[in-house]
């Protein structure tokens, strides 16, 4: 059962009983494929390769890792596809529990195990998380480079799996694990994870260069790199990164050929806009540069290509086109709301199913290489093109699950910016603004002056907050309302007013930092240092710390405290406690899981003690002058 | 028990009031006997006491009013928004 009818390929089809052997029958998601053979047989031998084949880690390891990328992403149909084949593969029930609700120390006697497996469910949620530190963790318990590398195809692979079970809808072809894993359990506060939409592969593309040690590939002699070079004019570092598994590069460089860089139902040109629009949507500038290079190659304009990476609902692509790009970036940012009315919609525009299904497995490799990647963290091998990615637009999401229809994953899981319109703001009855937005929406300019009246100081605080320059600050403030009353129309309080502006505000102050060339970013001015930091000041504080000071005294200590904090700690701390949003308010403007606005809070706070500590412990009256 | 580790991974959540029974327990039982964790917590509770009513990057009235002026002759410039039928 899936979105696409099945047909028939005999029993001969070699995909199809090479996945007989190891599932014991040929699962759905490849059944529902059909339509596109070459497809599956890309699809087969990358599963081949990367999970099914002994290499560095066994069977039972790979699958263990799958399991956990799926239950991490909340993905039914993959969780019980490999549940399925572990119990085959003979893994005790109770560990196999354990793995799907995401316990810690499934396997306490072996705790590299369980470091690939806390790696593995961080790089599915979040591949652009992935920072040194992580490898650190894992050299620390002396795990190879091999098995690591391993360990990143295969979560990358089983992201791959859950989008395309998504995108094709596929049911489950197990029973699903018994009893049931709590889906709305407590997630391992453990676990802080936090999209970072502004700078994903920033890190890695700055200066790290691959992180794994890898042999030097003998680049004259191996086909696939001379496919690549055709195609790319070069061996980009993506692949160079990967040189020791010979195999797997083999079927990586197939499933490229066969959905890339050959016209198909889709043609190239088409299947490169979604990869580029997908790698756009998940901030990835190491694909976006690369896929940007490829368009041009494919004699695309340069603004062109930059409108389909930023914004293609501005690009000169045909309605069919950009409907397949908004299905594409749904499925992969938003997988929670993708449903048959996506297909619906394409099938309605006129697109075939077969050029669907193209568009879903190219989606799906898109989130492939962008984790992948993430993992590896190569270099872009151009200059990094910046202003190819997108900005984060102030939008209201269309199709909000609806609160009582329970979204069944957790704040933590959110998987991009997007999906955090579900996270807060739902209950907007209670919004003060609500009237004169409408008044505003039926043309009236007095109750626009009255918003401006209302929230110009908090914008003004915030946009301080971030550029730390008082023009820049007036400058945004005045963009924000211009912006704000440009999309006024299509702001349906879904958020509370204040947050949508507060969001635009965010956006303005980070596009002014990015203009001002000062690339101190939100997610940026902590390093390993994050991981250390660590309580200094350990003495007592006076009773009554407001009685020491005048209040200007005050506002000035904390002035310059917060300025010396780095930014995204400097913005969790205003907008929660100057501007006092709720914690979901605030997350929600900051585009970050509510889990992750507490720990960067946390740390605020804790850096800003620190700062204040010298002038209001005990004994310290008036000690230093403010 | 919790350890100190535990109840600072707890603090954001206890400093704001959000947490389960069981966990404000553990940690109220912690607190009652570390010197260095309840240190650590009625200080930064002070800390965001001071921030919230510093007044910190508050702008004069007169500040205020002069970019409400401002915004509002730009957006008259503009066409009026999109109505809503
Ligand atoms: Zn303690």
């Amino acid at each position: 059962m899936s979105y696409f009818p099945e047909i028939d390929r005999g029993l001969n089809f070699a995909p199809f009983q090479q996945l007989r052997e190891h599932f014991g029958i040929v699962p759905g998601l490849f059944r529902s494929q059909t339509l596109r053979p070459e497809v599956i047989e890309a699809e087969t031998e990358l599963l081949e390769a990367i999970l099914l084949r002994e290499r560095s880690l066994r069977p039972e390891q790979k699958a263990t890792i799958a399991l956990v990328a799926a239950a991490a992403r909340r993905n039914g149909y993959c969780v019980a596809m490999h549940y399925q084949r572990l119990r085959e593969l003979g893994t005790r029930e109770e560990d196999l529990l354990l793995l799907v609700e995401l316990r810690d120390r499934v396997s306490s006697e072996q705790p590299e195990g369980a470091a690939l497996l806390d790696f593995a469910k961080k790089l599915s949620l979040h591949a652009g998380t992935i920072c040194r530190a992580d490898f650190e963790t894992l050299s620390a318990r002396a795990i190879p480079d091999d098995q690591v590398l391993e360990t990143l195809l295969v979560t990358a692979l089983g992201v791959l799996l859950c989008t395309l079970a998504t995108g094709l809808g596929v049911k489950a072809d197990f029973d699903p694990p018994a009893p049931l894993p709590n889906w709305d359990g407590q997630p391992s506060t453990k676990y802080q994870l936090e999209p970072r939409p502004f700078t994903t592969g920033r890190e890695a593309g700055a200066a790290q260069g691959p992180r794994l040690c890898t042999t030097e590939p003998d680049v004259g002699e191996f086909p696939p790199f001379d496919s690549l070079r055709l195609h790319f004019g070069f061996v980009p570092g993506f692949f160079q990164a990967q040189a020791q598994r010979t195999d797997v590069l083999t079927a990586e460089v197939r499933m490229l050929e066969s959905l890339l860089f050959q016209d198909g139902p889709l043609s190239r040109l088409q299947r490169s806009c979604i990869l580029l629009a997908v790698s756009a949507g998940h901030f990835n500038i190491y694909w976006v540069t690369l896929l940007s290079e490829r368009l041009r190659i494919l004699g695309l304009s340069e603004d062109e290509t930059r409108a389909i990476s930023r914004d293609h609902s501005k690009s000169h692509l045909s309605g069919p086109d950009k409907a397949l790009l908004d299905a594409a970036i749904k499925l992969t940012t938003r997988p929670s709301d993708f449903s048959r009315l996506d297909i619906d919609r394409l099938g309605a525009l006129g697109v075939h199913p077969e050029q669907v299904i193209e568009c879903i497995a190219t989606a799906a490799l898109a989130d492939f290489l962008h984790t992948l990647q993430a993992g590896l963290g190569t270099a872009p091998d151009f200059e990094a093109a910046w202003d190819y990615l997108p900005e984060v637009e102030p939008q209201e999401t269309e199709a909000l699950p609806d609160i009582n229809n329970s979204n069944p994953f957790p704040d933590e899981f959110s998987l991009t910016n997007a999906a955090l319109d579900s996270q807060a703001g739902m209950s907007t009855t209670d919004d003060p603004d609500s009237d004169l937005v409408l008044r505003v929406q039926q043309g009236e300019m007095n109750a626009f002056e009255e918003l401006v009246n209302r929230h110009n100081r908090k914008i003004y605080r915030i946009l301080l907050g971030i550029t730390g320059k008082h023009e820049e600050a007036e400058d945004g403030v005045q963009e924000t309302f211009l912006k704000a009353f440009e999309h006024m129309g299509s702001f349906k309080g879904r958020s509370r007013f204040s947050t949508w502006l507060i969001r635009i505000a965010m956006n303005a102050g980070v596009q002014r930092m990015r203009r001002s060339r000062n690339m101190e970013s939100l997610d940026e001015g902590v390093g390993e240092d994050d991981e250390t930091f660590r309580p200094r000041q350990l003495r007592a504080w006076t009773d009554d710390p407001e009685q020491l000071y005048s209040k200007e005294q005050r506002r000035s200590l904390v002035e310059r405290g917060l300025k010396a904090l780095p930014q995204k700690y400097r913005m969790a701390v205003i907008l929660r406690d100057i501007e006092q949003l709720s914690t979901e308010e605030a997350a929600q403007a900051l585009q970050l899981g509510v889990p992750a606005l507490k720990s960067r809070l946390l740390r605020g706070r804790l850096m800003l003690r620190e700062a204040l500590a010298p002038y209001f412990a005990r004994g310290q009256r008036g000690g230093e002058g403010v | 028990m919790f350890n100190c580790e535990q109840v600072l991974a707890e603090l954001a959540s206890y400093l704001d009031d959000e947490v389960v029974a069981e966990i404000r327990q553990e940690l109220e039982h912690h607190l009652a006997e570390c010197k260095t964790c309840s240190v650590i917590y009625d200080s930064t509770r002070k800390t965001i006491r001071v921030v919230t009513d510093s007044g910190s990057f508050e702008i004069p009235e007169e500040v205020s009013a002069r970019m409400t002026k401002r915004i509002m002759a730009k957006v008259r410039e503009t066409s009026p928004p999109e109505s809503k039928p």
